[in-house]
């Protein structure tokens, strides 16, 4: 390996790529947020009788499972401005697009949580003369959440990375950053190493946590 | 003598789907107020499709479940759906092999749950009731409890209890001690004896034999969809009057 | 605006977007008849009982399951030529980090599958004098290939969705096509809008087949 390794002169770029960190970290937060209420109206309309709704909330959910992510968002970017006839800004996009996705992801993790609710608990309410509205927001509601939090927990770290596919449209996030320093120093080994180990460092622990989640949870449900 | 039927079904006729599979084919079935009915059965046999049946839980194909006279269940005409009294359901209270508490809710919230949201009672007054129906029953201490912190034996007592709260006229336990270890079982059945003495009527699906003979005042056999036999249990053990039925005491006393 | 949608535009340099699905396609199998492959024997050293395997194995998979596979792709193109003196072709590094991180995806979920495997079997195994290699080549991986086959299937299914990622450095795949064609034709909503539905077209019957293999699994493995 003739490569000479040197690390000094990132320290006169951290706090750029500290910004670019702030971003996408921004960005997935705001989009876990928007996405998981979105997603689960949509495992709502899911579970509907209509079958128009029904109809509506399944196409949405396969069309944005069975394309890439990064031609959803081109397409939100590109020419969602175009078909609404508005100008959309770099941020809102990435909130639309991300979003979008978001909702899609977990609505199939709302729709298993619901699932694991077993058909006795149906039954015991009925069995209670228990009022519908009452039974969904007390009984079903409730439950469906602390079921789902595991696995979205790990739906956000899928977001976190996917996040990263904003810089393929000029925004600047971590990776876009990272890529514009290594590109102007030359360097791309050291500064595209750090960007990587910033990802794992915040993604790592988080998958970590989603076992312990889990386990906790899991104990304090299942009797 | 016994007094007019309290329940009664008539024509009972089930199936799944769609005719497939033949659940009940023309159930009759009798029970007075002062009776405490156990149906006993091999599996399968239908035992607890009829308690969910009498519960509003799954639709019938033909025929009729009468309380006090007055029509409960009817089945609909042709490919319209049966017809529930919403009012008496409310008065029959059910509860399940698996305990079903709801594991969010502490035993106090499982306990006001229905009464509060459902029936327009104020919460301090439900919260009342509910600790005295716990302190009558000795789970008093279990209040604030949740139910993955219960045994076996103390989760079916306070589904009992959550039933219980509703003041049903009559209260129906579908294997409600199958599922348990043999040293809690005695705890839940002890329970049913003290509702059966203060006069509650009841249905009880169940496999306990001992139950059947020293508490029910009838037993009915429940094979092939139809009640094959019923009578008193003195009676009814020592004299079988089919020979099914006495194959199956004999298995299951076996068992035991 | 004024935007007239006309599809002649695409249609009529749809061969080009062929040859950029031909990529794509190409990307996909050889990714994923690594990931398959070594994913397995991943799968194998991280039940290891050398520590110092296990951890290795470990952090292969931690990292290319905690990083945007955005930078993976990246760091390839760019570093790898540095580091290590080699000179491939694009095409052959994006397959290789694409290959990279379905192995360790893959190997994630062997090890998820191997771990199902009832104690009981293995005990039978041993009970029957099998050897190491004939246990794990006649009852390991049957049984972990049978559990593991949903998961597999649904990581094909992503990685031919990620392969899209490659456009980015320059790959003439799909999605690079479909952004040349964008650009030239200035019709970015019916180029994008067909390419999108190429990938579906492509992801979602594969993903109706992971329904199927789950529902056989439920029903099979009943014992």
């Amino acid at each position: 390996m003739t490569y000479h390794f040197s690390f000094g002169f990132m320290l006169d770029y951290w706090s750029a790529l500290l910004i670019g960190l702030t971003t996408t970290l921004e960005l997935t937060l705001i989009c876990v947020v928007l996405g998981a209420l979105l997603g689960f109206v949509v495992s709502l309309m899911r579970t509907s009788e209509s079958r128009l709704i029904y109809a509506i909330g399944s196409v949405y959910v396969e069309l944005f499972r069975g394309t890439p992510v990064l031609i959803q968002i081109f397409w939100i970017f590109f020419c969602l401005p175009i078909v609404l006839h508005v100008e959309i800004g770099n941020l809102s996009s990435a909130i639309i697009a991300l979003s979008l996705y978001m909702a899609a992801i977990s609505s199939e993790t709302f729709r298993a949580a619901m699932k694991a609710i077993s058909r006795e608990q149906h039954d015991a309410c009925v069995a209670l003369g228990l009022a519908p509205l009452a039974k969904i927001t007390r009984v079903i509601f409730p439950q469906t959440i602390l079921r789902a939090i595991p696995t979205l927990l790990s739906n956000t770290v899928s977001l976190f990375k996917e996040s990263s596919l904003v810089s393929a449209v000029g925004m600047s996030d971590l990776l876009y950053v990272g890529q514009n320093i290594a590109t102007r120093t030359f360097h791309p080994v050291e500064i595209l190493t750090t960007v990587a180990f910033i990802y794992f460092a915040i993604a790592f622990p988080l998958t970590r946590a989603v076992t312990v989640v889990e386990q906790r949870l899991l104990r304090k449900i299942d009797a | 003598m016994r007094d007019q039927s309290f329940v009664r079904i008539n024509g009972l006729h089930k199936s799944f789907g769609q005719g497939a599979v033949q659940v009940f084919t023309g159930l009759d079935l009798e029970m007075s107020r002062q009776d405490r009915l156990v149906v006993i059965g091999p599996s399968g046999g239908g035992k607890s499709t009829l308690l969910r049946c009498i519960m509003g839980l799954d639709p019938i194909d033909a025929g009729e479940i009468r309380i006090d006279g007055k029509p409960y269940v009817s089945a609909g005409e042709g490919s319209q759906k049966n017809r529930i009294d919403r009012a008496i359901q409310r008065q029959v209270g059910m509860v399940f092999q698996h305990y079903t508490l709801f594991p969010h809710l502490s035993v106090i919230g499982n306990l006001i749950l229905a009464p509060v949201t459902s029936r327009g009672e104020a919460k301090a007054g439900a919260t009342q009731r509910a600790t005295a129906l716990l302190e009558r029953f000795g789970l008093a201490d279990k209040a604030r409890s949740y139910p993955a912190q219960l045994s076996g034996g103390q989760k079916q007592r306070v589904a009992i209890a959550r039933a219980l709260m509703l003041e049903p006229r009559l209260m129906m336990f579908d294997e409600v001690t199958s599922a348990l270890d043999p040293e809690l079982v005695v705890e839940v059945e002890h329970m049913m004896v003290e509702l059966a003495e203060q006069g509650m009527p009841m249905i009880v699906v169940t496999h306990d034999m001992w139950f059947a003979k020293n508490i029910a005042t009838r037993v009915a056999f429940c094979a092939g969809g139809v009640i094959l036999e019923q009578g008193e249990p003195a009676e009814f053990f020592s004299n079988p009057k089919l020979s099914r039925t006495r194959d199956f005491i004999v298995n299951v006393l076996r068992a035991a | 605006m004024d935007y007239h949608l006309n599809f002649f535009f695409v249609l009529r340099d749809f061969d080009k977007l062929l040859d950029g699905l031909v990529v794509t396609l190409k990307l996909t199998v050889l990714a994923n008849a690594m990931g398959l492959s070594l994913g397995f024997g991943v799968a194998l050293l991280l039940g290891s009982p050398v520590r110092v395997v296990r951890w290795t194995a470990t952090a292969f998979v931690e990292f290319f399951r905690c990083t945007p596979a955005l930078i993976q792709i990246v760091w390839f193109f760019y570093c790898v030529p540095i580091l290590f003196d080699v000179f491939l072709d694009a095409e052959t590094m994006g397959l290789l980090a694409l290959g990279l991180n379905l192995t360790a995806f893959n190997a994630e979920a062997y090890r998820a599958a191997i771990q199902a495997i009832p104690r009981a079997h293995l005990d039978a195994s041993i009970a029957l004098g099998l050897g190491w290699r004939a246990r794990i080549l006649h009852v390991v991986f049957p049984q972990a290939l049978r559990m593991a086959v949903p998961v597999l299937i649904t990581n094909a299914i992503g990685c031919f969705q990620q392969s899209a990622l490659v456009a980015l450095v320059a790959v003439s795949d799909l999605m690079y096509q479909a952004k040349t064609l964008s650009t030239q034709t200035y019709r970015p909503i019916e180029t994008f809008t067909v390419v999108a539905l190429i990938y579906l077209a492509i992801s979602f019957p594969i993903s109706q087949l992971v329904t199927y293999f789950e529902r056989r699994n439920i029903r099979q493995m009943g014992g």
